[in-house]
């Protein structure tokens, strides 16, 4: 089968909906955010396909930056995380609501 | 100096004395007081120059720009701004005079000053202002000065109170400005005064009426029309020298300036509509006059009355097209008439209050003066005077500027005119009511008893008010001033003169005459103890308003934000998100959506969002 | 100096600087040091910013561009890079071990700012974009822990994921752009769209590219995370949050709005609908709010609204009022923050009724609130006056008269819950407590700064309109290269 540019994108957008529906429906911070850099990585896959299809560099240049920046995002998401279970010995999203109304 | 420079100079004067109390003097009451008036008195005889000089100009710079719409800073400075720049920088000067005695004693005597300063600079502002965005500027820092004064002795909750509730009913009104002067501007293109005099396009049928209309609710607010009379017997919580410059002779009285500034505006229904609206408070506030024990809301009450009086005035006078543009000009001349008249004598009546209440250790409530005839002379005799000009006493101010009103009423609307004309004879009833009890009889407390004549500072501008009060009204001291306007005063002739003498002496004598045998100089209302159902009903009356407003404040507002609150609690916490994670299931991506916490509720919402903007974008809707 | 590093002087200040607090933190407790350094850092980038005023250059093949619009937002940032600075005193609520770090990730956090106003690229504008926000998530974690006071992971928490999971969706979004245009560069992207506009594909791109930049304003229904983040974080952390990073976010949506046709009319429909409900939103849900930070936070909503209305009107005009607007609302915001920063006692949240007596406890802090409040309500002639009148007239030029109406209403709501306030602070009834608040030097020297320019830009708004103007007529003209490149 020729794998086209259909499937990559379809395949993108399938990530990026299990990331979004992820962030949504999943409790544990941790989990949600893997769900975020799955997002990240639609993303990413979708750059990388249609830098491909265009012809132009631009993307890939562009997916370099999206890695830096995600792994940076982990190292600032993770450390709140932590500190977060250290103080309130939790990591459940849904016990975090103090701040309403 | 050229007029536009002293025009300046007058405009910029008390500005620059407010910034220097505001920012050094606030702890020297003595030196805030000098420079607040001297400044006062500079700028009283730079106007009386200009105002004499004769010389009319206008001049205007552009201030700022947006895209194609220019605002400009400009005087248009013609007769009938003459007459409004006597009436402020004259009566005030008087007034800062009268503060100086006054305000003595009180331990914020920077703050007053500065207020008093910072409200000139305002309400001058306001008298000069060549457009309708300049004027609205400083409408609502007229607005402003006035909530600081009201609000003076904050320590009273009541005057805390009385400052908030006249801010936010002129706020009611102001947003009804606004929304006319954009409307003004989105119809004619313009907001300058000349230029929109010159405009014969009235924007067809619904703007032509629904520009004046809307201009005119600025002026229901300022001025204390009904039905956002209620702020206006409550601001008497302020000093009385404030109630006496604000609250009678010039801020209440801008409405109706603004109302003769726009008048090319006007169209006949508009009129009639302004004409009523004055008609029904001149009525009302005269009703709830006679119930009234407090010396100063007596006088609030009858401002309005008067108020109400000149904006009858303006309806009226343009009521009919058939003169074509004299009858219009016609109602301007005796609106500005009778504003000036009633800036002397009303000014001259609440500084005469409040050299009683001065006298008599803040005793306000006049049962429980009485006798003071002999005790304070000066004030005695000057207040008279005050007294002869607001029921028409024939040779005063009053009865001049009443007259032509009154002969406005008589050719347009007999109607308005028997209205009118009632509410003369109650005008006469309870203003003779109140100098009866004040002056007469016995004394009837420990503070009346040892109550003692004022010192010079505030007789002074009470026997020059006085002498105001009294010769004003002869076309040689208002032609003088009027120039122009003074011509547009109607003159009755022939038999509506005699009509009018007749009508006007009548009411007088029956309205006068009656509360003098009626009422006894007594620590109890008459009125009360006789006829019982008549008090109740002009009390219940008076409060009727304040009862309503305060409903609607408390129950429709109050619970309206509650209830969105309650909203934002149930709604998004709850129904939402179970409602969303519940077709999100139904879309089977998932059934475990009912565990969900408040960020995610957030995410939700975002969600949302982006659906939309995408159905947006994609033509769904 | 070097011709070439010149234009990019703020820039390199601010990365130097960074280097310089770096180095600070590794010492034990200098926080003393950090934030000397931090207002010098503040001071040099006010200067090389007014320095700069006026170069013009591109960097990066066209991603990076100095022309006087950036140059012009780089000057009112560091401005309120400065006042942020001294607004933070020395920070009663951030942990005491690590005070020194807030300095650095303010001045990071300010450099992604700085550099943000300069991008024509998505690459560019997504570094720069990340680089101002991740400081700003540690920022607000930074808030110290106690008894009666635990929120403020929670909020950050909120606050990161939420801006992640927005910077994910506009990445998608600028991924699908960039497919459908074969260009990464802004101003190329938006001519290559026109064709293409109304491909699904580019609606998709376009509709989450957009809730990217709302959420970064804070427009309905993007906003969630405002209040909870305002209330959460510590008093200094907030006043950034509420200020700079908007001024940030109108520059972004006008460098992109510029770009897209004038005679677009659905755009101005979908802006006034968004515009019209963030004011309502924020406004009525502002009345009953008792936290006054929770309270600026909703009324920061509404705000946001109003500075869309500016570009409802989608043309020049309309963008310098946006402009000039989210300037005025800066400084206003400030000057309130300044006076909850002071009043608060060891840095928790002030409540509006432990404002009652402020008059009496400090003239000059009770003077700023009112200024600044006053300004807020958008009454004359303060700048936030000014702002609307520019917004409205530019929106009613275009014929867009309901939503002038409605925008007037919604300033006469808010004035009765700003008023709310001031009644408070002038009339409330302290219950005896009037220990005077003492305030240092700079804070007296930021307050009567903060007042005379909410009342300059008010009465004088002309210098600073026809500047914004100036440097938005040059928005789209094509820049030389920088000469090292």
């Amino acid at each position: 089968m020729n794998i086209s540019l259909n499937h990559y994108l379809l395949l993108s957008a399938l990530l990026f909906a299990i990331g979004f529906f992820g962030v949504l429906l999943r409790k544990n911070t941790l989990v949600i955010y893997m769900c975020l850099e799955l997002m990240l990585t639609a993303s990413t896959l979708a750059l990388v396909a249609f830098s491909r299809y265009n012809g132009t560099m631009d993307g890939n240049v562009f997916v370099f930056f999206i890695l830096t920046v995600a792994a940076a995002e982990v190292a600032v998401g993770l450390a709140i995380i932590v500190a977060l279970f250290r103080l309130r010995q939790t990591a459940q999203v849904d016990e975090l609501n103090a701040l309403k109304h | 100096m050229t007029p536009v420079t002293q025009a300046l100079l007058v405009l910029l004067l008390p500005l620059v004395s407010a910034a220097v109390i505001a920012l050094f003097l606030r702890r020297q009451g003595g030196i805030a007081t000098l420079v607040s008036v001297s400044v006062a008195a500079a700028l009283a005889a730079v106007s009386l120059n200009l105002i004499l000089g004769g010389e009319r100009f206008t001049a205007s710079m552009e201030w700022l720009r947006f895209g194609n719409f220019a605002v400009s800073l400009g005087f248009k400075f013609d007769d009938l701004a003459a007459v409004m720049l006597f009436v402020v920088s004259f009566v005030g000067f008087f007034i800062h005079l009268f503060s100086t005695g006054y305000m003595r004693e009180d331990a914020a005597r920077g703050r007053y000053f500065g207020g008093l300063s910072i409200f000139m600079f305002a309400m001058l502002g306001i008298v000069f202002a060549d457009n309708l965005f300049m004027m609205f500027i400083f409408w609502e820092l007229v607005g402003f000065s006035s909530y600081l004064l009201i609000g003076h002795w904050h320590e009273r909750q009541s005057a805390s109170d009385a400052a908030k509730k006249a801010f936010i009913v002129n706020r009611v009104g102001d947003f009804g400005f606004l929304l006319g002067i954009l409307m003004c501007y989105w119809v004619h293109g313009t907001v300058n005064l000349t230029e929109l005099g010159a405009t014969h396009d009235g924007g067809g049928i619904i703007y032509s009426r629904l520009i004046p209309l809307l201009l005119f609710c600025g002026a229901i607010g300022k001025s204390a029309m009904m039905p956002l009379q209620v702020w206006l017997p409550d601001a008497m919580e302020g000093p009385t020298p404030v109630s006496a410059l604000i609250h009678a002779a010039t801020m209440v009285a801008a409405g109706i300036y603004m109302l003769c500034r726009i008048e090319v505006l006007m169209v006949p229904d508009a009129l009639q509509v302004i004409m009523w609206v004055g008609t029904t408070t001149a009525l009302y506030a005269a009703l709830c006059a006679i119930v009234q024990r407090d010396i100063k809301k007596v006088l609030a009450y009858s401002t309005l009355s008067q108020l109400g009086y000149m904006v009858a005035a303006f309806g009226l006078g343009s009521s009919s097209f058939e003169l074509n543009g004299v009858a219009i000009a016609a109602g301007v001349g005796a609106a500005m008439f009778h504003l000036t008249t009633h800036a002397f004598f009303k000014a001259l009546l609440f500084l005469g209050s409040g050299s009683v209440i001065h006298g008599c250790q803040h005793e306000q409530d006049i049962f429980k003066m009485g006798g003071l005839k002999s005790k304070m002379p000066l004030t005695f005799w000057t207040f008279t005077i005050g007294v002869a000009a607001i029921i028409g006493m024939p040779g005063f101010a009053g009865f001049f500027s009443k007259d032509a009103i009154l002969l406005l009423a008589l050719q347009k609307n007999p109607a308005v005119f028997a209205i009118l004309a009632l509410t003369a004879v109650l005008t006469a009833f309870y203003m003779v009511r109140m100098w009866k009890l004040v002056f007469f009889g016995a004394t009837r407390s420990e503070h009346a008893a040892h109550a003692h004549e004022s010192g010079f500072s505030m007789t002074l501008p009470l026997i020059v008010l006085a002498v105001l009060s009294a010769v004003g009204g002869y076309s040689g001291i208002f032609g003088r001033i009027a120039g122009s306007v003074a011509y547009l005063v109607p003159h009755a002739e022939g038999a509506d003169h005699t009509t009018i003498l007749i009508v006007s002496l009548a009411v007088m004598i029956v309205g006068a005459g009656s509360a003098w045998w009626f009422y006894k100089s007594d620590a109890t209302d008459t009125l009360e103890a006789k006829s019982r159902g008549l008090f109740r009903g002009l009390t219940v009356l008076k409060e009727s308003f304040d009862v309503l407003y305060d409903y609607y404040v408390a129950k429709v507002q109050q619970r309206f934000a509650m209830l969105l609150n309650f909203l934002e609690q149930i709604f998004l916490a709850g129904l939402i998100i179970r409602g969303c994670a519940g077709l999100v299931g139904l879309m089977g991506l998932g059934g475990r959506a009912l565990h969900v916490g408040s960020l995610h509720a957030y995410v939700y919402w975002f969600l949302f969002g982006l659906v939309l903007l995408w159905a947006y974008a994609a033509g769904v809707f | 100096m070097n011709a070439f590093i010149m234009p990019f002087l703020p820039e390199l200040i601010l990365l130097l600087g960074g280097l310089v607090i770096f180095v600070i933190t590794l010492g034990d407790s200098l926080e003393k040091r950090a934030r000397t350094a931090a207002i010098t850092i503040a001071l040099a980038l006010l200067a090389a910013s007014v320095l700069c005023f006026g170069q013009e250059a591109v960097l990066f093949d066209g991603a990076y561009r100095i022309d006087a619009f950036s140059q012009l937002l780089k000057l009112i940032i560091s401005a309120g890079f400065l006042a942020i600075v001294i607004l933070g005193g020395n920070l009663p609520d951030i942990r005491p071990a690590i005070k020194p770090e807030y300095h650095l990730f303010l001045t990071l956090s300010m450099t992604g700012l700085v550099m943000l106003v300069s991008c024509v690229d998505i690459i560019t504008l997504v570094i720069a974009l990340e680089l101002s926000a991740f400081p700003l998530y540690f920022l607000v974690a930074m808030r110290r822990e106690r008894e009666g006071q635990r929120i403020q992971m929670e909020s950050a928490i909120k606050y990161i994921m939420f801006g992640i999971a927005a910077n994910g969706v506009m990445l998608f979004g600028f991924s699908y752009l960039y497919g459908l245009t074969g260009t990464t560069s802004l101003p190329e992207m938006m001519v290559k769209l026109q064709p293409v506009m109304h491909t699904p594909i580019a609606i998709v791109g376009l509709t989450l590219a957009f809730c990217g930049i709302f959420y970064k304003l804070a427009i309905f229904p993007f906003h969630f995370w405002t209040p909870d983040v305002y209330q959460g974080s510590s008093n200094e952390t907030a006043s950034l949050i509420a200020s700079l990073p908007k001024v940030g976010g109108v520059a972004v949506l006008v460098r992109l709005a510029s770009l897209a046709s004038p005679d677009n009319t659905l755009i101005p429909i979908l802006l006034s609908a968004l515009a019209i409900v963030s004011m309502f939103y924020g406004n009525l849900i502002a009345l009953a709010q008792k936290d006054l930070k929770r309270l600026l936070g909703f009324s920061g909503i509404a705000h946001a609204g109003y500075a869309l209305v500016g570009f409802v009107a989608f043309n020049q005009a309309g963008f310098a009022s946006a402009l000039y607007y989210i300037t005025g609302y800066m400084v206003m915001v400030i000057a309130c923050f300044v006076v909850i920063c002071r009043v608060s006692r060891d840095g928790s949240n002030v409540a509006i009724s432990e404002l009652a007596g402020l008059h009496r406890r400090s003239p000059l802090l009770a003077l700023t609130l009112i200024v600044g409040l006053f300004a807020l309500a958008g009454l004359p002639p303060f700048v936030g006056f000014m702002g609307k009148l520019g917004l409205l007239t530019t929106a009613l030029a275009r014929g867009h008269l309901a939503l002038v109406i409605i925008a007037v209403l919604n300033a006469a709501i808010a004035i009765y819950y700003y008023l709310r306030v001031i009644r408070e602070a002038v009339f409330g009834d302290d219950g005896g407590d009037q220990t005077p608040i003492v305030l240092d030097r700079s804070t007296q020297a930021l307050c009567v700064l903060l007042i005379v320019a909410i009342i300059v830009l008010g009465v004088a708004p002309s210098p600073i309109i026809n500047a914004i103007s100036g440097s938005l007529a040059g928005l789209n003209l094509p820049l030389p290269p920088a000469a090292v490149y």
